[in-house]
């Protein structure tokens, strides 16, 4: 427990000592870098150390000086689990933001970025490691606050203040209407702020309560986490920050959504069946949804934020699982739902952030954020290739990688679940089957579409170059990379650790581990199967390679040249183009707008084609509604006429109503005044001062 | 004549300086009675610590010293120098007139005897006109900040709130550390000085010392 504290410490003196340092950048630099990794590493051993069982739970309880809440820090397996997770993704991007940002000082206030990234990290260690609502609120707004500055840093282009602001507003208002009414209804009903005391706040016999908590919990943690439709923030956000930023939002920053639901779910007596065939349609929208649309876009940070609500999609289904075993009182799936939501939460972690640093590299040689215009990188930057390659294998889930093992948890608690005798429960796990594997299929369209066009093949626009990136950048990527082999390589003992976090969420007694050792023994078979057929596909390619036979002569040709005599750039599959048959079959729930120029004549001059798909939640709930409450505030303008008397009028008119309340209602003493005050106060003169007053004022 | 008949009378005048204030259209007036009323109550922690049969502590001397230096000398002294150099000498169109405003700040006053008589205190205060009569001093200087055109008059109407909240703090007298109101003293300082360069650039860009030109920055 003190180790948490310790990182703490350190990740305060990292962003301290970045900002004293900032006429130094590169002593800034380094000195908040490594505070981060050195931070990162002490979470992950108190992490590793809790989930191995070699540390029980434990608090700090420190003094404060708010009347209000108290600073204790708990460390429990949930935490834990994900300590864990920020620990290491922080690391690693704290390797890569070395060489990232090396460059950009002297353009940029480097210290200043570093320096929110020490508090970004803080905030998140201080957000999983509450032990009370106080405490939990300030790590959580200082994460909100840290990400938000961190997404606008490059704030003079426009389009990434509208992502920062977005960002913002979406945020507070999820914590406004839903995280702080949730801890305000606990608060209310346990009357302390402690989160020892509220697990069983609420009786099992009232469930309409609990689901009502559970649901706002729903939206506010959503918000954060990016669930349909509060996903909105996303795509917006996540192109517009610095890629390490994104990396780290993506990976970790919307997991503390995850994090906050679990440990809501923790709180509450099962709930109905209904509350979670709720969550698992929620669920399967969102993923399905978002993979949709992550296939339509151009930009790829754009896609990858996309991917990161797809799979949000999963790992709210696995807990959408974990519910429904919940609920039904079936073990096996509470243990497979929600250890597959945990592991995913790891595993999207660790991809997701490879590949967001993957492309920052290509966007930071390149400069260009559509795919459209790239291609051909792997010739110029292949280790780069070769990571962001691994990184769409295991988000695709492809055996033997990591994101596998998540969503075969998942699969085999579905299966199992759809082969419960109870129609509706058996029914939405058959669905969530058939949407996991939807999802799956949609995923590798869309990755190979994006490897494909921004590595393989030719540079489609002559003026983009792509350099190869530098080590400390590949370093980190590699640090990930590794991370997603060691998961799928080691899922036997990863059943052991996720059993300590279970513990915490599902109900006390439970084995989790007799469940796990079933379900991962095949998975071990898959992995080696898969394992060896890649090593086949590897061997014969190399015994082709050796082989030396002049009619296979290979020779290195532009890619699609076909045997044109004049091939060009311009005639490469684009990545609309590839995903094109998709993209039209589910034109009903895409509803991409096309803006055509049809050719005239036999020579015709002016043709063009656009599509643009926009986003249904935006286009038809946000932008409606914001709009509304614009034009009532519209209404408010003759208020400000800009004169200061005015707005002193205001100020004296707010006084004088305050003073009459005060006076006549009484209603921020204790104490009965109004009635005691007369006899002591000022019967006698008050009168005569009236009088006085009054004399002067014919 | 006891000390008690000092005090409440000294605190009458108080008020009438207040609508005498307002009743006034030379600015170079206004600027007098504001600091006349000060020179009365510089004499009040005095009189407080006379009220509870004690002699005065250096506290209370400290705080009625600063007080005069501060606004019946050095601040006075500053605004008439602007108005001489102004060249501006009187009100003109106020938002509310001179007669008008008399009346509003007489109910203004009935307003806040009534409310004084009702709020809850945190102790008995000395005299029983003191909580009236800061209610009173301070919404007519608010009055004044609301009603009149010129800066200067916008200065003043300031400083009579500041004198509002000085007999307030009367109140608190004890608990008050001296620091705090040698500060409030600073900053009461800091505020006229700045304040007096504001209206000086004011009059040099248009010439007058009106802010009715200062709405630029509104919506549309």
């Amino acid at each position: 427990m003190i180790a948490v504290a310790l990182s703490l410490a350190i990740l305060g003196c990292g962003a301290l000592g970045s900002i004293v340092l900032a006429r130094r950048p590169h002593a800034a630099l380094f000195v908040s870098l490594a505070s981060i990794v050195l931070a990162g590493i002490i979470c992950c051993a108190t992490a590793v150390r809790t989930l191995l069982g070699a540390a029980s739970p434990e608090t700090l309880s420190v003094s404060w000086p708010l009347p209000i809440g108290s600073a204790t820090l708990a460390l429990d397996g949930l935490s834990a689990w994900f300590l864990l997770v920020i620990g290491a993704v922080s690391t690693a991007v704290a390797v890569y933001c070395w060489d990232y940002f090396r460059a950009s000082i002297g353009h940029e206030a480097i210290w200043a970025a570093t320096a929110l990234l020490n508090i970004l990290v803080a905030a998140m260690v201080l957000t999983v490691c509450a032990g009370d609502v106080v405490l939990f609120m300030v790590g959580w707004e200082l994460m909100s606050l840290s990400a938000f500055l961190l997404v606008g840093f490059h704030h003079r282009d426009a389009r990434t203040r509208h992502g920062a602001w977005m960002y913002l507003i979406a945020t507070h208002l999820g914590t406004a209407f839903g995280v702080l009414p949730v801890f305000g209804a606990f608060t209310a009903a346990t009357g302390s702020t402690a989160f020892a005391g509220f697990a069983g706040a609420f009786d099992p016999s009232r469930a309409a309560i609990g689901a009502i908590v559970f649901f706002l919990g729903l939206v506010g943690f959503g918000t954060k986490a990016g669930l349909m439709p509060m996903h909105v923030w996303l795509p917006e956000a996540h192109p517009v920050a610095p890629s390490p930023v994104s990396a780290l939002m993506s990976a970790v920053v919307i997991k503390m959504g995850v994090y906050g639901l679990l440990r809501l779910i923790t709180w509450l007596p099962p709930l109905s069946r209904a509350c979670a065939v709720a969550v698992v349609a929620i669920a399967v929208i969102t993923g399905v949804m978002a993979i949709l649309y992550a296939l339509a876009q151009r930009q790829y940070k754009r896609m990858l934020a996309y991917s990161s609500v797809e799979n949000i999609g999963i790992i709210i289904l696995g807990i959408g699982l974990g519910m429904l075993g919940r609920a039904t009182h079936q073990p096996i799936l509470t243990t497979l739902g929600f250890g597959g939501a945990l592991l995913h939460v790891l595993n999207h972690a660790l991809f997701k952030g490879l590949l967001f640093l993957s492309a920052g590299a290509v966007l930071r040689a390149t400069r260009v954020d559509n795919v459209e215009r790239l291609g051909g990188i792997a010739r110029s930057d292949p280790v780069n290739a070769g990571l962001f390659a691994l990184g769409c294998a295991a988000i695709c889930g492809l055996p033997p990688l990591n994101g596998f093992v998540g969503e075969f948890l998942i699969y085999a608690g579905l299966l199992h679940g759809a082969a419960l005798n109870s129609l509706l429960v058996a029914a939405s796990a058959l669905v969530g089957v058939a949407a996991l594997a939807l999802i799956g299929g949609l995923a590798l369209a869309g990755f190979s579409k994006l490897y494909g066009v921004m590595f393989l093949g030719e540079p489609r626009d002559a003026q983009v170059r792509a350099h190869a990136t530098p080590p400390f950048m590949l370093a980190g990527m590699a640090m990930l990379a590794l991370g997603c082999i060691a998961i799928a390589v080691g899922a036997r003992p990863l059943g052991g650790a996720l059993s300590v976090p279970l513990a915490v969420i599902a109900a006390p007694g439970l084995d989790p581990r007799a469940y796990f050792d079933a379900v991962l023994s095949p998975l071990a078979w898959v992995s080696i199967m898969s394992l060896l057929a890649l090593g086949a596909a590897g061997a014969l390619v190399a015994l082709r390679r050796r082989s030396d036979r002049p009619e296979l002569a290979v020779e290195r040709q532009s890619t699609w040249g076909c045997g044109y005599s004049a091939p060009t750039a311009r005639m490469q599959y684009t990545g609309s183009s590839y995903v094109w048959k998709l993209a039209q079959g589910f034109r009903s729930l895409l509803r991409p707008r096309r803006l055509v120029t049809q050719p005239e004549g036999v020579f015709a001059t002016q043709v063009s084609l656009k599509t643009e798909t926009a986003d249904a939640a935006i286009a038809l709930g946000y932008q409606p509604t914001f709009r509304a409450v614009a034009r009532v505030c519209e209404r408010l303008w003759p208020l400000q006429r800009g004169r200061i008397q005015q707005y002193l009028m205001y100020i004296v008119a707010t006084l004088l109503i305050v003073f009459a309340v005060e006076a006549w209602l009484a209603p921020f003493s204790n104490e009965s005044p109004s009635k005691v005050q007369p006899d002591t106060a000022l019967r006698s003169s008050a009168p005569e001062g009236s009088q006085s007053g009054g004399n002067r004022s014919p | 004549m006891n000390v008690q008949a000092v005090t409440d009378s000294v605190l009458v005048l108080v008020i009438l300086l207040n609508l005498g204030m307002l009743a006034s259209s030379r600015l170079a007036t206004g600027v007098r009675l504001f600091a006349l009323q000060s020179l009365l109550l510089a004499f009040l922690p005095l009189a407080e610590e006379a009220l509870e049969a004690q002699s005065p502590g250096i506290h209370a001397f400290i705080i009625a010293g600063g007080t005069i230096a501060m606004k019946v000398v050095l601040i006075p002294y500053i605004l008439l120098r602007i108005i001489r150099t102004g060249e501006v000498h009187r009100e003109v169109e106020p938002f509310i007139g001179f007669t008008a405003s008399v009346f509003v700040g007489a109910l203004l006053v009935i307003g806040s005897f009534a409310v004084a008589m009702r709020l809850p205190l945190p102790a008995p205060p000395a005299s029983k006109l003191i909580v009236p009569v800061a209610l009173s001093t301070l919404l007519l200087g608010l009055l004044t900040l609301v009603s009149r055109v010129k800066a200067i008059t916008q200065v003043l109407g300031f400083l009579v709130l500041e004198n509002g909240i000085f007999i307030l703090g009367l109140l608190l007298l004890k608990q008050t550390p001296l620091l705090v109101e040698l500060g409030i003293l600073l900053d009461l300082f800091v505020g006229v000085f700045i304040m007096a360069i504001v209206v000086y650039h004011i009059r040099r860009e248009f010439d007058h010392m009106d802010t009715h030109l200062l709405d630029a920055l509104k919506e549309t």
